[in-house]
């Protein structure tokens, strides 16, 4: 939209604030020069982000405390996995075979509590501002990392999208593409193809009534409002034209089989749509699952319904990328906006709890079979390498190679940096 | 921490008594001032290099804790003053990340090694406590970049005195592009635009607004007629600027935008028709009083006022529809706002068989989650970073935030068994003082401990009695006239559904360093609304009759830039359920929508997201966040208006418009494009418009006139003056 000019005086003000911003872009340059070999290029990476909205209970998933103090310690135990010395909750059967191809960040650490703005902060590395929505960190690597095809680079299953996952000032351009839940009966996207009895000969006579009228409202139009829509008009003709997208949508073309082991759920036949959609050259996918918020009924949910889907769903998503040899160039994570409190509260539920919470990242070339960081017993808090919001996706930013000091031009003319300040990007993960 | 501050006092030296300087009053305002509490030095939510001040100095006592004990005390020297870090580290004198902060002789240093000499007191004993700051002027316009303007910080004391600290404060300006401002209060114009420059000394804020314009008003500015108190605010600041409005907009643009705001339906072509024909000078004014009074008033404003009281929402289906009704009904009496608040406060009772008890969504998260909902909903306030730590600048502090939770906290959401279980807001009965039914614990302020005590928000306490339900002194106090948020809040809500722009933009969000754009203007409407018994229809009335909302959406040479000060219409898109609503209309098919009874309209849709279309279009599922809707548009609405069903069948089905106007034989195709086009956008087609269409429908037999005409019905669907109000 309505972008203003850089203006020069402003830069300078800027550059000269952030003295330290400067010093470590050299650092962070020669970091990058420094990957090694098993990384893949960046132009080569994908990325499928399993989002689970809410919160997720460190303690009943990647971080168990057995020995945690009554009314802290969970009602369920941990397992080992496949890698010695690395135990996850009994919950996991399925991931805790595949843990070698992992990283579990024990240490993530954050102060906001509200849902809103935590997952802005941790899906934008911005801590929320109420003047400012940042973008999403799916629309900065839409912005900034050409798209492989006509399908739209940053799509999201799930839905309604939320404010904090779209572009914000970067522009409606770089929104998700929702793709709707794929776990429906016979799924597929909406609207993506013609009417009955309307053919393209029709679709051209109406666009140019369209262009017609849309000569009337131009003059009003201060905002690019015109622009924008006729953006999207346009992507959406593309895509319903596109004979690569109708493939990539087309989930009921995997075997049952396979199905079956993702799970019949949205967050299973999200994850199975995300691998199609890599396949095809889609960059970021993100499954959103919904429903992380125990307050109530933690331990009967979590271990009857939630976790199961989620257990399943990662499990067969790593085991189907690799097999296909995709792994070693999508990064799967498994995010949320923080973990729960360590006291149970009276409701049998967790509340939240920022403090201390876990993310787990596999593939891209993120050396498995290892934990980072470290919480106390009773995961009150981190006691060994604290991860940042900011850090963290400071290292997406670095896996893409994307310049993640650079500034961008907000939409009230104020430059903003595409991470808040001070980050640093997690060096094991890029290693 | 408590314990950390009195180590730290009493280690201290005994020369306390003869101090002169102390650390909240003199030394974090120089922290403060010079930048070392920012949010990219040692304010940042980590510190920079093992050194962490709280934002802005937000927290002094957390601060003369970390700079005198943390860490062993190492930043400070006793026994030599001048060899403390805090003093080495800003002049330099050892290498800092930050760089020279201040010089060594400067006043900064002399005050700080003054102070250390001295004691390196928290407070000198006896000094009146700084309470609040002025600026002045508030309110300046500076003429063409480069100008110059020196601000004047005012403190004033706890015993009434007043001290100038101009040159204590922290300035800085919202829009650097605008105007600058350096560290003695001095501003510089930037460019042409508008910029608050906002003033801090720890735990305080105030605010001053500059305009920046490039050319001085021309003597020839055009007097434009001033239909009300609305009028005569708007006019006078866009007069200052040197900006011109745009024209009024003609009776077409006019009668289409006013449905649409007012009732949320287009105007029938006979409407239109008798509306454009009328000479009737005072033709607008009646339509308007006409419209406050059509029954499609209350429709619109309960799904507007929906969003705002989260109806649905962790209450179930039947309570959220038994809310919507019961919002319907009291709009439809036009029912005064402060009433209808009282009502919804007071509510208690089973969810599913009584509407107001519907209202405490929040309640599931205990009294603190009624005080973010109501601060936000009904006192545009955003509370919630005031549960975990004092709020940097604004006055919200932690006994803010408890304090309005105490007004719930004998409150208890609980299961009855009516047949079923069903959920029942009710008034505990007993005793106790305060008290956090969800958690089943006494609610208690996470710092001291204490009780937790009724507290008008920036105000008084309640003073309510024990075992007294405090709700009823809450509702008196919202409506008495000098509550400052009350009015100012829904106010700014109706001037925003109509204007397009609210006074104060995010309209939950009102804060000292929000300030409105236009103080004088949202004064007045605020002021007229309590004056007027907090009368909806009223106020509304005002803002429909005054020439601001009246003016056209094109710009001029010099309103193009504006966003802030409604020298123009603001474009608006349509609201979903509007939307939804519109095009069945024109199309002359009412589409089923789950979730509602048969015939049933979009804007009717009490509880849920309605269909794939609404949903896609903005309405929510939930109506979980409090603050607006979005309304950006996106690929998948492009999608649904390509290829959608809702578009096709609409279209499509017969017995629909096109088909009732092919089969009047009578009409020729002239007529029926008008129709068309009158009943879309309150408008004839243009020439270009009729020339291309009927060129098409010339040569075309039956069936391809229909195909035609569905062509025409689908670009007006996806076309952008369909979907704006403008």
């Amino acid at each position: 939209m309505a972008f203003h000019s850089f203006s020069r005086r402003s830069f300078l003000s800027v550059g000269a604030l952030t003295l330290f911003g400067r010093f470590r872009l050299g650092e962070a340059l020669a970091l990058r020069a420094a990957a090694p070999g098993n990384s893949p290029k960046p132009e080569d990476l994908s990325i499928i982000l399993l989002w689970l909205a809410g919160g997720l209970s460190q303690f009943e998933s990647w971080d168990p405390k057995p020995a945690a103090k009554e009314g802290y310690r969970s009602k369920f135990g941990s397992i080992p996995t496949n890698v010695p010395g690395i135990q996850v909750g009994e919950l996991l059967p399925f991931s805790a075979k595949h843990a070698d191809k992992y990283a579990i960040i024990r240490s993530m650490t954050s102060q906001d509590a509200v849902h809103e703005s935590a997952q802005a902060f941790m899906l934008s590395g911005h801590a929320p501002r109420s003047t400012l929505q940042f973008p999403s960190y799916g629309s900065v690597i839409a912005k900034e990392i050409p798209p492989r095809n006509e399908l739209p680079p940053y799509i999201l299953t799930g839905g309604p999208v939320r404010k904090w996952e779209q572009a914000a000032f970067l522009g409606p351009k770089y929104n998700p593409f929702l793709a709707d839940d794929p776990n429906k009966e016979n799924y597929k996207v909406r609207d993506l193809d013609l009417p009955l009895g309307v053919d393209w000969a029709r679709v051209d006579r109406r666009n140019s009534l369209l262009r017609l009228a849309d000569r009337q409202f131009r003059r009003m139009d201060t905002l690019g409002i015109v622009d924008a829509m006729d953006t999207h008009h346009q992507t959406a003709l593309t895509l319903i034209r596109s004979e690569r997208a109708k493939r990539a949508f087309k989930i009921e073309s995997e075997p049952e089989k396979l199905r079956e082991k993702y799970g019949r759920t949205s967050l299973g036949q999200g994850c199975l749509l995300a691998r199609r959609l890599v396949e095809e050259g889609v960059r970021f996918v993100s499954v959103r699952s919904g429903g992380w918020d125990h307050h109530f009924n933690l331990f009967n949910d979590i271990s009857t319904k939630k976790l199961p889907e989620l257990d399943r769903a990662f499990a067969a998503l790593l085991e189907d990328l690799n097999e296909r040899g995709l792994l070693g160039t999508t990064m799967v994570i498994v995010g949320t906006e923080f973990g729960r409190t360590p006291e149970i509260n009276v409701n049998d539920g967790r509340d939240h709890w920022p403090a201390a919470f876990s993310l787990v990242v596999a593939g891209g070339g993120v050396k498995g079979g290892r934990t980072l960081g470290a919480t106390d017993q009773n995961c009150w808090e981190v006691v060994e390498r604290p991860i940042h919001v900011p850090d963290f996706i400071a290292t997406i930013y670095a896996k893409l190679g994307i310049d993640y000091h650079q500034m961008y031009q907000s939409n009230v003319g104020r430059p903003v940096r595409v991470i808040d300040e001070p980050f640093e990007a997690v060096q094991e993960l890029l290693t | 921490m408590r314990i950390g501050l009195l180590l730290a006092v009493s280690a201290l030296p005994h020369s306390i008594a003869n101090a002169e300087i102390g650390f909240v009053d003199d030394i974090a305002p120089i922290l403060t001032r010079k930048g070392c509490s920012g949010s990219n030095c040692h304010g940042s939510v980590r510190g920079k290099n093992g050194f962490k001040l709280s934002l802005f100095n937000s927290d002094t006592e957390e601060d003369f804790k970390e700079i005198l004990s943390n860490d062993d005390g190492r930043r400070v020297n006793r026994e030599q003053p001048e060899q403390s870090l805090i003093l080495r580290k800003p002049s330099f004198q050892m290498t800092h990340g930050g760089g020279v902060r201040f010089a060594i002789d400067s006043s900064e240093y002399r005050t700080i090694l003054e102070w250390l000499a001295s004691g390196a007191p928290y407070r000198v004993p006896g000094r009146p406590e700084l309470r609040n700051l002025e600026v002045s002027p508030a309110e300046s316009i500076l003429e063409g970049p480069e100008t110059e303007q020196r601000l004047t910080v005012m403190g004033i004391y706890s015993d009434g005195s007043r001290r100038d600290l101009s040159r204590t404060v922290n300035y800085a300006a919202q829009e650097e592009t605008v105007a600058t401002v350096d560290d003695s209060g001095k501003v510089t114009a930037r460019a042409r635009g508008e910029t608050a420059i906002m003033v801090r000394m720890p735990g305080l804020a105030a605010v001053a607004r500059i305009a920046v314009i490039t050319k001085p008003p021309s003597a020839d500015y055009p007097k434009v007629p001033r239909n009300n108190l609305i009028d005569e605010l708007v006019f006078d600041k866009l007069q200052k600027l040197g900006i011109v409005a745009s024209d009024l907009a003609d009776d077409k643009v006019f009668i289409r935008r006013a449905y649409l705001d007012t009732i949320g339906v287009l105007p029938t072509p006979d409407e239109t028709h008798r509306f454009l024909s009328s000479r009737d000078p005072n033709k607008r004014e009646m339509l308007i009083d006409h419209l406050l009074e059509r029954p499609e008033y209350a429709q619109l404003w309960a799904a507007v006022m929906a969003d705002l009281f989260q109806v649905g929402w962790g209450t179930g289906l039947k309570g959220g529809y038994q809310l919507f009704r019961w919002l319907r009904g009291s709009l439809a009496e036009n029912k005064p706002y402060d009433r209808l608040v009282r009502e919804l406060l007071m509510g208690s009772g089973p969810f599913v068989y009584t509407p107001t008890p519907n209202f405490f969504v929040g309640l599931m998260q205990g009294p603190e989650g009624m005080a973010t909902q109501f601060s936000q909903a009904v006192l545009g306030v955003r509370l919630e970073c005031a549960k975990c730590h004092d709020h940097p600048f604004e006055r919200w502090s932690r006994d803010d935030y408890f304090g309005l939770a105490a007004f719930f906290s004998r409150l208890e959401r609980k299961e009855e068994p009516y047949g079923r279980f069903e959920h029942t807001v009710a008034v505990r009965p007993d005793h106790k003082p305060v008290y956090d039914y969800l958690n089943n614990k006494e609610l208690k302020h996470p710092e001291t401990g204490e009780y937790v005590r009724a507290k008008f928000l920036g105000g008084a306490y309640a003073e309510d009695g024990p075992g007294e339900d405090p709700r009823p002194k809450l509702a008196e106090w919202l409506s008495r006239a000098d509550n400052p948020y009350f009015a100012r809040a829904i106010v700014n809500r109706i001037w925003k559904h109509y204007m397009g722009r609210g006074l104060v933009e995010g309209v939950d969000d009102f804060r000292i360093t929000n300030p409105p754009s236009n103080e004088a203007l949202l004064g007045a409407l605020a002021g007229y609304f309590i004056e007027g018994q907090f009368d909806l229809k009223r106020l509304m009335r005002l803002i429909l009759k005054s020439r601001a909302y009246q003016l056209s959406a094109v710009p001029n040479e010099t309103n193009r830039d504006d966003t802030i000060n409604y020298s123009r219409f603001y474009l608006k898109r349509l609201m979903s359920e509007v939307l939804f609503d519109a095009m069945g209309q024109v199309a002359g098919k009412r589409l089923k929508i789950p979730g509602s009874l048969p015939g049933e309209k979009a804007i009717s849709v009490a509880v849920g997201s309605g269909n794939y279309f609404m949903k896609t279009f903005g309405k929510s599922e939930f109506r979980d966040v409090i603050c607006e809707r979005d309304h950006q548009p996106t690929v998948t609405q492009a999608m649904q208006l390509i290829s959608g069903e809702t578009v096709h069948e609409l279209l499509t089905s017969s017995g629909n418009l096109i088909d009732e106007l092919l089969e009047r034989k009578e009409l020729s195709e002239e007529e029926r494009l008008r129709t068309i086009y009158v009943s879309a956008y309150a408008r004839p087609p243009t020439r270009d418009e009729r020339t291309t269409i009927l060129g098409l429908l010339r040569d075309a037999d039956v069936d391809q006139r229909k195909a035609v005409y569905q062509d025409v019905l689908w670009a007006i669907f996806n076309s952008k003056e369909f979907a704006y109000v403008h």
